[in-house]
């Protein structure tokens, strides 16, 4: 399910923030104690991770979902959560041109 | 004589949106509560400001007054992310780091190691003791000079680790420290002395003072009062008297006077009050409705104190009606307790009395007169509810494992 939150104009187009909680593939480097996601899979459409630009923690119970805000080759912006107890990747916002 | 740092991150909120998403940067951007919710602006960066989009507007306001505003919802947890990570900067360079807020710390830079090294040693200054070799302390204004070098360090190495910008204010106290943090922004780095505390602020208007809000102002303005200078000059005596003890810290605060230590993160500063507050999607107007928000809010300020260690006995309930109007009140228990049972119990007793019936947009829950468990002199009411003790254990107890939302009271759910 789709929210569009906002709709700031650029001038060559539109974009468009959406919050979306779609399951995703992740290839996921493991580095110096850290997780470093590095292309992901999201329904048919492979995204190539130019740049990990933040990563935050959010604890539900003893469980910890960790976030990962992204920036994809294309430059459109993406945040992920990797929920650690139940192993599981989720798309939570696309930030793209319309 | 000791020179203490205000660090002010700029536009924090929304800064950290634009670093995350550098698409965002060079728009106006606000960052707002829920925004499915009637939510407020938290943060607006500095091109939304030109248009008068400020902190604490509601969302809708924002956006009217820049319609071509960003609106991005707030998510708390990667601000207190970064936050620790520039706490982590600053403690290099002195353990004595106050945070003061999610975007704000004070640092008491007297004893850092770098200060009157370096810059100061090579004007001539005995760097250990802090005085100038064989003339004496050091005049004020060469210590102050000496701590501008860290204070650029701090900020460029905020800079490097996290891409974003800090405004430093210095001073000899705490409160000079804030206001001179306020002078110029962003990136800004403005040191200033008492003397020169005096000679900037003391021509402004006193609500340029922080502490001081629009409801003093017009108290102390129907004194005459309209000038920090005024502040600074009118008799003890007759401030106390219309102000009490705010009257004296009023009067400190126009001097550039403050006593107040820079109190180290690993200490903690003690916590006053712990509450909640939700701006509803729509103004309701239902009892039923108004109850069941009472109640979450309830239950997560109860969880929070137990989860923090705290018992209270003051609890309060804030109302804002549809016409932007506050109310606020308050009533002492006889005991001290964090059970969310006896904070709702309190705060529907409260809106029952207080309540015009008008519909509301806002509501919270707070409890004050707070203490460590631990050192609670006064019994408390688990003292003689054991069995209430233990239910409330158990579901505390799920929730650690499962989450805040594994267990929900059936009247919280609207």
């Amino acid at each position: 399910m789709l929210h569009a939150h906002t709709f700031p104009k650029e001038q060559d187009g539109y974009f468009m923030i959406e919050s979306i909680h779609d399951p995703i593939e992740v290839i996921t480097m493991f580095t110096a104690g850290r997780m470093k996601p590095i292309r992901f899979r999201w329904k048919s459409k492979t995204v190539k991770i130019a740049k990990v630009t933040g990563d935050w923690v959010r604890h539900e119970g003893q469980n910890k979902i960790h976030y990962f805000a992204l920036l994809a080759d294309n430059a459109d912006y993406y945040e992920i959560r990797y929920d650690s107890r139940e192993m599981t990747w989720q798309l939570t916002r696309v930030w793209m041109e319309g | 004589m000791r020179v203490v740092a205000h660090v002010d991150m700029d536009a924090f909120f929304a800064s950290v949106e634009e670093k995350m998403n550098p698409r965002l940067a060079g728009h106006p951007l606000a960052v707002g509560g829920d925004l499915k919710r009637r939510g407020v602006v938290s943060s607006a960066n500095y091109e939304a400001r030109k248009f008068g989009v400020r902190a604490g507007m509601p969302n809708a306001e924002a956006v009217r007054l820049c319609p071509d505003l960003t609106l991005v919802e707030g998510n708390p947890q990667k601000y207190v992310h970064v936050s620790l990570q520039i706490l982590e900067i600053l403690k290099n360079f002195t353990p004595i780091v106050e945070p003061f807020s999610i975007d704000e710390a004070f640092l008491d830079l007297t004893g850092a190691p770098r200060l009157l090294q370096g810059t100061a040693r090579s004007k001539g200054l005995n760097a250990d003791a802090g005085t100038r070799a064989g003339a004496g302390p050091l005049a004020p204004d060469d210590l102050l000079e000496a701590a501008i070098p860290i204070a650029r360090a701090i900020q460029r190495a905020i800079h490097r680790r996290t891409d974003l910008t800090a405004t430093i204010g210095m001073g000899p106290n705490k409160y000079i420290a804030k206001m001179a943090s306020g002078v110029e922004k962003p990136r800004g780095l403005t040191p200033l002395t008492q003397e020169s505390y005096r000679r900037y602020f003391w021509p402004r208007d006193v609500k340029e003072l922080w502490g001081i809000g629009e409801k003093t102002r017009v108290a102390l303005e129907k004194l005459g009062i309209t000038t920090v200078g005024q502040l600074a000059h009118f008799p003890k005596e007759f401030l106390t008297y219309h102000f009490g003890l705010n009257g004296d810290h009023m009067r400190n605060a126009a001097l550039g006077e403050d006593e107040g230590e820079v109190v180290p993160y690993y200490r903690g500063v003690p916590v006053k009050s712990m509450g909640h507050e939700f701006t509803l999607s729509h103004d309701i107007d239902s009892r039923e409705r108004i109850g069941a928000h009472l109640l979450r809010l309830s239950d997560m300020v109860g969880r929070r104190m137990r989860q923090d260690g705290y018992l209270g006995r003051i609890v309060a309930v804030k109302l804002r009606d549809s016409n932007f109007r506050t109310t606020i009140r308050q009533r002492a228990l006889p005991y001290l307790m964090n059970d969310e049972s006896l904070i709702h119990k309190t705060s529907s007793a409260l809106l029952d009395e207080n309540w015009n019936g008008r519909p509301l947009r806002l509501i919270g829950v707070s409890v004050s007169g707070l203490v460590a468990s631990g050192n609670a002199e006064q019994p408390s009411l688990f003292d003689t509810d054991e069995r209430r003790r233990k239910m409330i254990e158990a579901v505390d107890s799920l929730r650690d494992r499962f989450g805040d939302t594994a267990l929900v009271r059936a009247g919280a759910i609207e």
